[in-house]
């Protein structure tokens, strides 16, 4: 065989199903019809699915809101603080609310992280001219 | 067997009907119905010839027209109609086959075994030792876009410059490409 496909005829060995071409038409018109329908179907899901999401986001934080600062977050907010701008803010601000405002901290709850400081840290509140009163308000 | 390749080109006089009927909203659905009427079959055979599976044609081809349908509006009148419909025909079987082959996480997959499982279960047992079986099994171990290069040129008769504004590549390139194909294939016949 020299060229074979010279002779190999130009037809296919597989057909298409019997009446596909009829009923092409009709079918592609559903598929077209049933797009928007479903897009928006697919549309509503989103926006419940959304509003569900921003409920249980919402209801978290203000369950979060509720619930007093523990020790760990207390360290870790401190922990974001330049040591020694916080020992330079400690030592030539007298108001104890002062700091808690900077690390926005509830008040109660720093009797808890007090004792967890460093050491020098804890120094830093001792020297600090407002020790007794901030004790008091503690 | 199938004797639809290659089909007569529809006359341009049915591309200005088509784009005067989509230009009205009151006979945009007849657009789509002539449209259908005169390509579905050149576009079918196009298709299948690269998913093999009728059930992936089919759905490909209708993704075909819709596009065309919702594109429509925007379709210039610098290409044939049917270059463009061949065009959006392509893309989708390429992008098809691309998504077959590339999957997360896994190595690329070579789809061609499962190709030619999916062309021995659609020929009928009289026709598998046909020399169209064997030389679909040729053209199936083409890599993708040659194999769309060899089935434009050789079944449809498509002059190269059509094929150049379907695949958006030179003549000179797709030339080359169909010699390459066309040796291939010659080589793989002749060793069987």
């Amino acid at each position: 065989m020299q060229n074979p496909l010279k002779h190999t005829s130009k037809q296919l060995p597989y057909q298409a199903p019997y009446g596909y071409f009829e009923s092409l038409e009709a079918r592609t018109f559903a598929k077209i019809a049933a797009k928007p329908a479903a897009k928006s179907l697919w549309q509503g899901y989103l926006a419940y699915a959304g509003v569900a999401l921003l409920l249980l986001v919402a209801s978290y934080a203000g369950w979060q809101s509720q619930q007093p600062a523990t020790t760990q977050d207390l360290q870790q907010q401190l922990s974001q603080i330049d040591h020694e701008a916080k020992a330079d803010y400690l030592l030539n601000h007298s108001d104890p609310y002062a700091l808690y405002e900077l690390n926005d901290l509830e008040t109660p709850a720093a009797a808890d992280w007090l004792p967890a400081l460093e050491p020098d840290e804890a120094l830093l509140w001792l020297e600090a001219d407002n020790f007794e009163t901030l004790m008091t308000e503690l | 067997m199938s004797a639809d390749s290659p089909l007569p080109k529809p006359p341009l006089a049915i591309d200005r009907e088509i784009l005067q009927l989509f230009a009205s909203e009151q006979t945009r659905d007849s657009a789509l119905r002539l449209l259908m009427q005169h390509y579905s079959k050149r576009l079918y055979w196009h298709i299948r010839k690269m998913v093999i599976d009728h059930d992936e044609t089919d759905d490909l081809l209708q993704e075909t027209f819709i596009k065309a349908w919702k594109g429509m509006a925007n379709f210039r009148d610098e290409a044939a109609l049917y270059t463009w419909l061949y065009r959006i025909a392509t893309n989708n079987c390429l992008t098809h086959l691309k998504k077959k082959r590339v999957r997360f996480f896994l190595p690329i997959h070579n789809i061609t075994p499962e190709l030619q499982e999916k062309l021995s279960a659609a020929t009928p047992s009289e026709a598998a030792e046909s020399i169209e079986f064997k030389l679909q099994q040729a053209i199936l171990r083409l890599p993708d876009k040659q194999r769309m290069v060899f089935n434009m040129r050789y079944y449809d008769e498509m002059p190269y410059e059509e094929m150049s504004q379907v695949l958006g590549t030179s003549v000179g390139a797709l030339k080359a490409s169909y010699h390459h194909a066309a040796k291939k294939v010659e080589d793989f016949l002749k060793n069987r």
